[in-house]
């Protein structure tokens, strides 16, 4: 609906309701007419015609009569139909209708007064306060067929008579008419001014209502800015707490840097009070022997360019001691884009550059007591990783020595000397001689028990060259062992055992241990550093050895499994050793823990630094004491990116002083 | 209850008793009363013994003759006429009011305003027709009848000169009497007569 549209539709409905109030008021004045009207009928009656006489014999005129019942039966007809119809249309119809009677009834009752019949003018003028002209055609109907009834109509009809000329009565009603001619369209016009009043005043609330609204609107927008007014208020009441109780030195200056305001922690850094530095030029900087003259320069060009800067450097206070001074420069741009003032916020960070001094002297004495520490980790994971594989080189020489006091070599020796002794008549000799008879049979026993011991020395031989070989792999790894990872190559988990019990070969078979061997299929491959996981494994076994001789038990065993599971290759080492007490299992990974009576707390450290290195880990179970212990060494399957991540973001293992969390896991 | 049909009743019930009421009005207005024949010359009347036996003979002179109930409303009407008509009398008329005055009633009993006002006529004067003998032997039975004999004793207009009862304003009765007032005419103008019975039954029958 357009606003035209409501504005009319508004204006209608205004005029509708004013005019049922109008109407209603007019209804209360037509209602006591009505009453007024009656009582001066009777009035009439009582005063022109109260008797109506015969002779000397007289009675209650007919008009007293027809002043009581007609006019009481006129105006409680219109009274009760205004109460019962007030607004409707029909209700002025019947206003106007009974006026006109009320007018022929009064005409009556003064005996035809020619002055009563301005009743019938004074009633349209009443009429005609409803505003509406057609109730005005309605009484000049009612006055035209009234004066023809009773003046023509009736008397000839009923007596044959005219009393009167026969168009008296279209006299009568041209001039009502007549008067109605002017009353109309004055009645029109006034209800048109009504109209017109109830259109301006529905303009005039559309007009309130409209700038109702944008009070309102305005009403939200000023509230609106007032809240936000109010919030930048606490704002800055926030902010010039900050500037006020901060311990920085903020300054405000001009585009030149020149000093404007300060606040107070400018005056507890620099000692200046505001007064003394307004004005100041280069933020009231006071620059030395001891300011960096490149940050100066540094700090002039920003000024210059209008750019913003942070720098540390070395200022004055008004005292003239020096104080290393952190600074912000911000530029602050104008409404034209210029930087029109610079802010500076200035902290004293002397306590801080002489704290991070000291820490750098500090850093160093630790880096170098680390390397001294280091260093000695090292010597002593050489010395026991190279102890463990000496053992084996010790049992080989061992072998050999004997193998060699009890060599066949004495025994071809004397067969020798045998053949020396008779060499001239060595062929009778042997064809002869017992002992040349047996001669030959003895010089092939004797070669074929080289042959053996050959083989045998051959073996411990080969052994030995690759425990040297491990030794020299243990002694490169250490040396290497900070910075450098292994060699990552493609490895059988079956070989890795095999190598293992080969190291430890000797000492298991000599102290009757039972080794069972337990490997998935397919076979596990893995691809890592093969000397640590040896270092490790060997290191297991041993431990486990050691286990087994301080428990004694009837039959020891060892049990080396290996599994694949997800992304990892597993190693078990379990034996049914002396065990691991309970309180002691979170500690067997500490560096210089040890349960054994000559160790030095450092295998199971190393060899859990050494899991943590090629990305496994290594974790310890145990039930306790007489229970045996079972160890785990996960090992990726895919060692590369592991170490080389660890080479990259870790310490070396040598540096760390691990914790058991970080090297293991425990039951 | 339902008061709607109620409603309707008192309508109706005031609508009829209104209507019913106009009907009897105009029915008393318009209803003529009964007249009788007037002497065509006042000569047939004897008047000696009466009041008017000074008025007759009155040679030239044109005599109206308005018979009255002093008591009647409705002749007030009839006084309003003639004092509008006679400024327009030409002639030289003379008015008597005969006034009727029952026979048991002193002559104040005569004084009204209509009396008052006939009195006040020019050329008037007001008789008392005790008994009610003259309006008989004029045969006059209904009040505000006007008989107009000319100067020749001739009886020129006889009958009631309002339109209606007790209703005044102009009727062709009226103009037709002022008609003959102001010129000759041989024949005798008739109208009815509307106003309240001058006579009781007693005395129409004595």
């Amino acid at each position: 609906m357009t606003d035209s549209a409501r504005t009319i539709e508004s204006t209608d409905t205004l005029f509708r309701k004013r005019y049922k109030k109008e109407c209603l008021r007019v209804n209360k004045f037509i209602q006591w007419l009505m009453v007024a009207q009656w009582l001066t009928g009777i009035a009439f009656a009582a005063l022109y015609s109260p008797l109506t006489w015969i002779g000397n014999e007289f009675e209650p005129h007919v008009h007293l009569r027809a002043s009581v019942f007609i006019g009481g039966a006129l105006s409680g007809f219109a009274i009760l139909w205004l109460r019962t119809y007030p607004t409707a249309a029909h209700t002025r119809h019947v206003v106007a209708i009974t006026q006109m009677l009320w007018s022929a009834l009064l005409i009556h009752l003064s005996g035809g007064r020619i002055e009563t019949h301005f009743h019938v003018f004074a009633s349209l003028a009443i009429l005609s306060i409803y505003r509406d002209w057609t109730i005005l055609i309605t009484a000049t109907a009612v006055i035209a067929v009234d004066h023809f009834v009773r003046g023509v109509f009736y008397p000839l009809s009923a007596f044959g008579i005219v009393t009167e000329s026969p168009y008296r009565w279209i006299e009568h009603a041209l001039w009502v008419l007549f008067e109605v001619a002017f009353l109309a369209p004055g009645c029109r016009r006034l209800r048109n001014e009504f109209r017109e009043l109830c259109a301006r005043q529905t303009e005039i609330v559309e007009a309130k209502r409209s700038v109702d609204i944008k009070v309102e609107e305005r009403t939200k927008d000023l509230v609106k800015a007032n809240l936000l007014l109010a919030i930048k208020t606490a704002e800055a009441e926030k902010m010039a707490l900050v500037a006020k109780y901060t311990d920085n030195a903020v300054a405000i200056s001009d585009g030149d840097a020149n000093v404007e305001w300060v606040n107070e922690g400018f005056t507890r850094i620099t000692g200046f009070e505001p007064d003394e530095i307004i004005g100041a030029p280069e933020f009231g900087f006071q620059f030395g022997e001891m300011t960096c003259p490149q940050t100066l320069a540094d700090m002039r060009g920003a000024i210059d360019d209008k750019q913003a800067f942070n720098a540390e450097f070395i200022s004055y206070r008004k005292d003239g001691t020096p104080y290393w001074m952190a600074i912000e420069l911000r530029p602050i741009p104008g409404n034209d884009g210029t930087t029109e003032r610079f802010i500076s916020i200035q902290s004293d960070i002397t306590d801080r550059v002489e704290a991070e001094r000291q820490n750098r002297l500090l850093q160093q004495e630790i880096v170098d007591a680390s390397r001294q520490a280091g260093m000695a980790e090292v010597a002593t994971g050489v010395l026991h990783n190279v102890g463990n594989i000496l053992n084996s080189v010790n049992v080989s020489a061992s072998v050999i020595r004997k193998q060699f006091e009890n060599s066949a070599l004495e025994n071809l020796e004397k067969a020798t000397d045998l053949i020396s002794e008779y060499e001239s008549s060595l062929a009778e000799f042997i064809e002869h001689d017992d002992r040349g008879k047996n001669l030959p049979k003895y010089l092939v026993l004797v070669a074929q028990s080289l042959r053996n011991e050959r083989v045998s020395v051959g073996r411990e031989i080969g052994d030995l060259t690759k425990n040297i070989e491990h030794i020299k792999e243990i002694i490169a790894v250490q040396q290497t062992m900070a910075k450098t990872s292994g060699l990552q190559q493609e490895l059988h988990a079956s070989e890795i055992i095999r190598d293992v019990l080969t190291a430890n070969k000797e000492s298991l078979t000599n102290h009757a241990i039972e080794v069972i061997e337990e490997v998935e299929t397919p076979e596990p491959t893995l691809i890592s550093d093969k000397h640590r996981i040896l270092q490790i494994l060997i290191n297991l076994v041993c431990n486990a050895k050691d286990a087994l001789l301080e428990a004694d038990v009837p039959r020891p065993r060892i049990l080396l499994r290996t599994w694949t599971q997800r992304e990892d290759v597993y190693f078990e080492v379990t034996d049914n050793g002396i065990g691991i007490r309970t309180d002691d299992i979170n500690k067997i990974f500490q560096h210089g823990f040890t349960t054994k009576a000559h160790g030095h707390g450092f295998g199971l450290h190393s060899s859990a630094n050494a899991a943590t290195e090629i990305g496994g880990r290594l974790s310890a179970t145990s039930e306790g004491i007489g229970k045996g212990a079972r160890f785990v060494l996960r090992v990726p399957v895919d060692g590369r990116d592991s170490a080389e991540k660890h080479d990259r973001d870790a310490p070396s293992a040598s540096d760390r002083d691990l914790s058991p969390f970080d090297s293991g896991e425990y039951a | 209850m339902n008061s709607r049909p109620v409603l309707l009743m008192t309508f109706v019930a005031l609508f009829a008793m209104a209507a019913i009421g106009f009907v009897q009005l105009t029915d008393y207005s318009s209803r003529p009363g009964k007249s009788g024949q007037a002497p065509l010359r006042v000569t047939d009347v004897r008047l000696s013994d009466t009041s008017l036996a000074d008025a007759f003979p009155a040679p030239g002179v044109p005599t109206l003759l308005v018979f009255y109930h002093p008591k009647c409303p409705c002749t007030v009407a009839t006084v309003r006429v003639l004092e509008r008509l006679q400024p327009r009398f030409r002639p030289k008329l003379r008015i008597t009011a005969v006034a009727y005055c029952p026979g048991d009633q002193q002559d104040t009993w005569i004084e009204s305003r209509t009396t008052t006002a006939l009195s006040k006529l020019a050329s008037s004067q007001v008789v008392v027709d005790r008994g009610g003998k003259l309006c008989k032997r004029f045969g006059v039975f209904v009040s505000g009848q006007v008989l107009l004999y000319d100067g020749e004793g001739r009886l020129s207009f006889s009958g009631g000169i309002t339109p209606y009862r007790g209703h005044e304003g102009d009727s062709p009765s009226s103009l037709d009497l002022l008609k003959r007032i102001n010129t000759s005419h041989d024949d005798c103008g008739s109208w009815p007569v509307f106003g309240c019975s001058m006579l009781s039954d007693s005395e129409r029958q004595r």
